[in-house]
């Protein structure tokens, strides 16, 4: 038991576990101290009291601010976050039926970032002072100060609608079909992860390169594919990883962005949806949703990483 | 020092970036004022491209997109001054205090709201306050601030902790000075020092998320001319009239970058210099 | 092991002479210059460095940071590139063969294979991700696609080779689970894996503790003996190399000062420098005494004085010193100096 206790595995995950319930006390008190009083932002200030009364009961506004917190966790743990005042249905069902492309999106994304940003990163390393490192400098300063919404909309204009190689708007849950819904949102947000991330790698590689190991591996003859992936790629990818656990995590900012812009049914489009009617169950309960998304992701970044690399920290 | 010795201290990706903000501040300042058109009310024909008399077209009101996409760049640069620079002072003054309180309970419960409002993406826990406090400018504004003072105070504290323990606020302890004094004649003005490199490179963020929520309709709302929203009002015209969403886009990425290019300038003359 | 530390600290220069002298040369560098590109253009790091290390030789090559020892080291295994140096004049002779503008793809026949390399620091000579039976197998199979039970038992056989215990665990563990000296052990293990005719050392006990420090010197010792194979070990301390050379060559901003016999250059150093090295020696010291320290402090790389490089810093510089090239080399019997007062003063 204590041995298990020890386990750098175990305390990666207990740690989450920890985050994830101040991430609750903060999408809780999103509603509760932001400046502004939901029940009359809904009914208008004419409002009856009796009908303001009702309205803060059926939002959980009701009582004081701990017995209303005591409620709020309790019910999130049973898995339940309340129900939409706009169409009755429950928060939970909301998010189950809208995060499928939400997740694909991301997922996708962060697989095309890394498989890219790695022979990227690695090409700029071996050739620092290249015309190729002089290029992706440009190419990245302006890819990055373009707003990612922006970005999107240019896609879809000329993907979209110029060559009619992408759909316009819409996914398709089912594997082979979402693809062709999500490549071209997922390079979107690439365009904005991968000048990041390989520039990160690059620098890592950099590092690595001056290793006396990496002399030691050329003195071995160690042939050409497993020095890359053993001696330059894997001893240099940590840092990447992290950043990359931690952008995919306000990746889901960008996502709400991209979903938009594509139209895609995703948990984004039905945040911004709550937010303009003011369904605050639902705005309460997708922020909760997504701050444990970022957790969940930071997490298991951590746990790869720790399996790439034994000298990384997982125990900070 | 001569002009030519000056000349090569500059940056010269700084120097881009300041020539361009600047042409694009004066347009915003010089376009609505100087135009025959009113960026509110639609005076030509709808719909048309652009040509010499509406540079950037019109848009579906029959508005002239040039003289919105400048009136929208003023409004857009003078929010997001004014998010930044309260985010900046309220953001480094409790994370500076967080910075020298150690190990006190107070400066622990403000790292741990600090820890976990940067947690979230931005853009969602700004969309939650919007959802409180109604989608407008002050909207935006306490959307902005309610959420960015913490990335402030994450730099701050972290600043603030290496200079409390620097020889100097040691030796001012010592001389018998108070704490406030030492604070506020030592602390303060080095942390500031930090975070306003910091607070360039937040402003891209920042005038970037402002248009981000306009455009999800959870900003600045139409007919207000703001270019997220302008880019969105444009969207369903994409296929028919492209420069409705294309022109306020361009002008947005053009400022994002005279300002990248204004911070990443300063920073480097700042660690080199 | 039969021998303990007290003989293997001895210097045993009659010994082995006696051996070297029957062989032929195995290594034979001369008038080699090394230049690394910087923006400045090419700086030289090494100039006219000449010597020869015969068969079953051991020739320790002393010198302070920053005096070309490491830079000359990599010259002989061909890694200068990953540097940005090149060898700009001069030959280095392997077995008769020319080193120098060898292609890459020759090269690998040649280092790792004929001539081990152990580099600087025992921390960074192991790759940290990868187990220590996967690096010892690349060494063992150099570039050789197919690994089979006969490599995994030549694994084993290098570890007890070394002096590893419980090789078995060894094998599945990363270097950070082993402690400083098994990590040089390992490192010189992966180096021995093709039989070398010629195992170079570069510092090899530098971030050692002292008495880990000791075992490893016996280690290379008793393994000279053993595979009766060349060493050649670069050092910043005197100690290091009468441990286990017979041949001392001193090196002083990126110049060859002198090389003779452990003995002789114990007995007496030709070189000022070498002899102020000798007098500041910390393990050797007079308690009753000050510390011998030599005045001012090396040249950085590239800003070496005219004339010879040591004068400002020698007790016994005279005008002729001041001016011209770095001295010539000359022969004093079996010993060589470039001091140009070495026949004066001594």
């Amino acid at each position: 038991m204590d041995t298990l206790r020890r386990h750098w595995a175990v305390r990666i995950v207990v740690r989450g576990i920890a985050v994830s319930f101040i991430v609750a006390t903060v999408a809780f008190s999103v509603l509760r101290f932001a400046p502004g009083d939901p029940v009359l932002a809904i009914l208008g200030d004419q409002a009856s009291p009796i009908a303001a009364e009702e309205m803060r009961e059926k939002l959980g506004l009701d009582g004081n601010v701990l017995t209303q917190y005591v409620h709020f966790l309790g019910d999130a743990v049973r898995g339940d976050l309340g129900t939409s005042i706009t169409s009755g249905t429950p928060v939970v069902r909301i998010i189950g039926d809208s995060i499928t492309p939400t997740l694909s999106l991301i997922l996708l994304t962060a697989l095309f970032a890394l498989v890219l940003s790695v022979p990227l990163g690695l090409r700029l390393a071996l050739a620092p002072d290249g015309l190729f490192s002089k290029v992706f400098r440009v190419v990245s300063s302006f890819s990055l100060a373009t707003p990612g919404f922006f970005l999107g909309l240019l896609a879809l204009l000329l993907f979209a609608i110029r060559w009619k190689v992408a759909p316009i708007a819409g996914f398709e849950p089912t594997l082979p079909g979402a693809l062709a819904y999500l490549w071209l949102p997922a390079l979107v947000i690439c365009a904005q992860l991968i000048p990041i991330l390989a520039r990160v790698f690059r620098s890592s590689v950099l590092r690595t390169l001056d290793e006396e190991f990496v002399e030691a591996a050329i003195v071995r003859g160690v042939s050409r594919r497993r020095f890359y992936w053993h001696y330059l790629v894997r001893p240099s990818i940590a840092p990447t990883i992290a950043l990359l656990g931690y952008v995919t995590g306000q990746l889901l900012g960008a996502s709400v962005m991209i979903e938009m812009v594509f139209s895609m049914p995703g948990i984004g489009t039905r945040l911004v949806r709550a937010v303009t009617t003011r369904d605050y169950p639902t705005v309460q309960g997708i922020l909760l949703i997504f701050g444990v998304l970022v957790v969940l992701i930071t997490t298991l970044s951590e746990l790869s990483i720790k399996r790439l690399d034994p000298r990384a920290g997982g125990d900070r | 020092m001569t002009w030519r010795a000056r000349w090569r201290d500059i940056d010269k990706a700084f120097l881009v970036g300041v020539i361009l903000l600047g042409l694009i501040v004066l347009a915003s300042v010089l376009v609505p004022v100087l135009s025959k058109f009113d960026p509110s009310s639609g005076t030509a024909k709808p719909m048309q491209g652009p040509s010499s008399a509406n540079l950037f077209g019109t848009d579906n009101l029959g508005r002239d997109v040039f003289v919105r996409a400048f009136a929208a760049t003023r409004l857009d640069m003078a929010v997001a001054m004014a998010a930044v620079g309260v985010s900046l002072v309220v953001g480094t003054l409790l994370g500076a205090v967080m910075g020298l309180g150690g190990r006190s309970k107070l400066s622990g419960l403000l790292s741990l709201v600090v820890d976990s409002i940067n947690a979230f993406p931005f853009i969602v826990l700004a969309l939650g306050v919007v959802a409180v406090v109604g989608p407008s400018v002050p909207g935006v504004l306490a959307a902005i601030i309610l959420t960015g003072w913490a990335r402030y105070a994450r730099v701050a504290r972290a600043r603030a902790a290496v200079i409390a323990n620097a020889d100097f606020v040691h030796a001012a302890r010592l001389l018998g000075y108070s704490r406030t004094r030492v604070m506020i004649r030592h602390v303060f003005p080095n942390v500031y020092a930090e975070s306003f490199a910091f607070a360039l490179s937040e402003l891209v963020i920042v005038i970037l998320a402002i248009a981000s929520l306009s455009f999800l309709g959870a900003g600045v709302r139409p007919p207000t001319p703001e270019l997220g929203a302008m880019i969105s009002e444009g969207r369903i015209f994409l296929a028919q009239a492209w420069w409705i969403s294309i022109f306020p886009g361009a002008v947005l990425a053009l400022a994002a970058l005279s300002i990248q290019l204004i911070a990443d300038g300063y920073e480097r003359m700042v660690r080199y210099a | 092991m039969p021998s303990d530390l007290e003989t293997a600290g001895t210097p045993r220069s009659d010994h082995d002479a006696a051996r070297t002298d029957a062989d032929g040369d195995l290594l034979a560098v001369s008038g080699v210059r090394i230049a690394l590109r910087r923006r400045s253009g090419e700086v030289p790091v090494v100039e006219t460095a000449t010597f020869t290390v015969p068969a079953n030789g051991a020739l320790g090559v002393v010198g302070e940071s920053g005096s070309g020892k490491s830079m000359l080291s990599r010259a002989l295994i061909g890694t200068l590139p990953r540097y940005g140096g090149r060898v700009t004049h001069g030959s280095i002779r392997w077995q008769g063969r020319e080193l120098v503008g060898l292609p890459e793809k020759a090269w690998r026949t040649i280092r790792g294979r004929e001539i081990g390399y152990v580099p600087q620091s025992s921390m960074a000579g192991l790759n940290p991700i990868l187990p220590i039976g996967e690096q010892l197998l690349e060494a063992v199979s150099n570039g050789r696609r197919r690994v089979d039970a006969e490599h995994r038992a030549r694994v084993l056989e290098l570890l007890d080779l070394v002096r590893i215990p419980r090789a078995k665990q060894v094998v599945s563990e990363t270097a950070d689970q082993l402690s400083g000296g098994m990590r040089q052990r390992v490192v010189i293990a992966a180096a021995l894996a093709q039989r070398p005719k010629l195992l170079i050392l570069d510092e090899p006990t530098t971030a050692l503790d002292v008495t880990v420090q000791a075992g490893i010197l016996k280690l290379v010792a008793d393994l000279r003996r053993e595979l009766g194979m060349a060493v050649m070990l670069t050092s910043h301390d005197l100690a290091v190399i009468e441990t286990i050379c017979d041949k001392i060559m001193t090196m002083y901003a990126g110049a060859v000062i002198e090389i003779g016999g452990v003995g002789d250059v114990r007995g007496g150093p030709l070189h000022p420098y070498t002899k102020a090295l000798m007098e500041s020696r910390v393990d050797q010291a007079d308690p009753t005494r000050d510390l011998v320290t030599i005045p001012g402090e090396p040249p950085s790389t590239g800003n070496w004085p005219p004339g010879c490089r040591f004068w400002p810093r020698c007790p016994v510089a005279v005008d002729a010193c001041r001016v011209g090239d770095q001295p010539a080399m000359r022969s004093f019997g079996q010993r060589w100096s470039a001091c140009l007062r070495t026949g004066e003063w001594l």
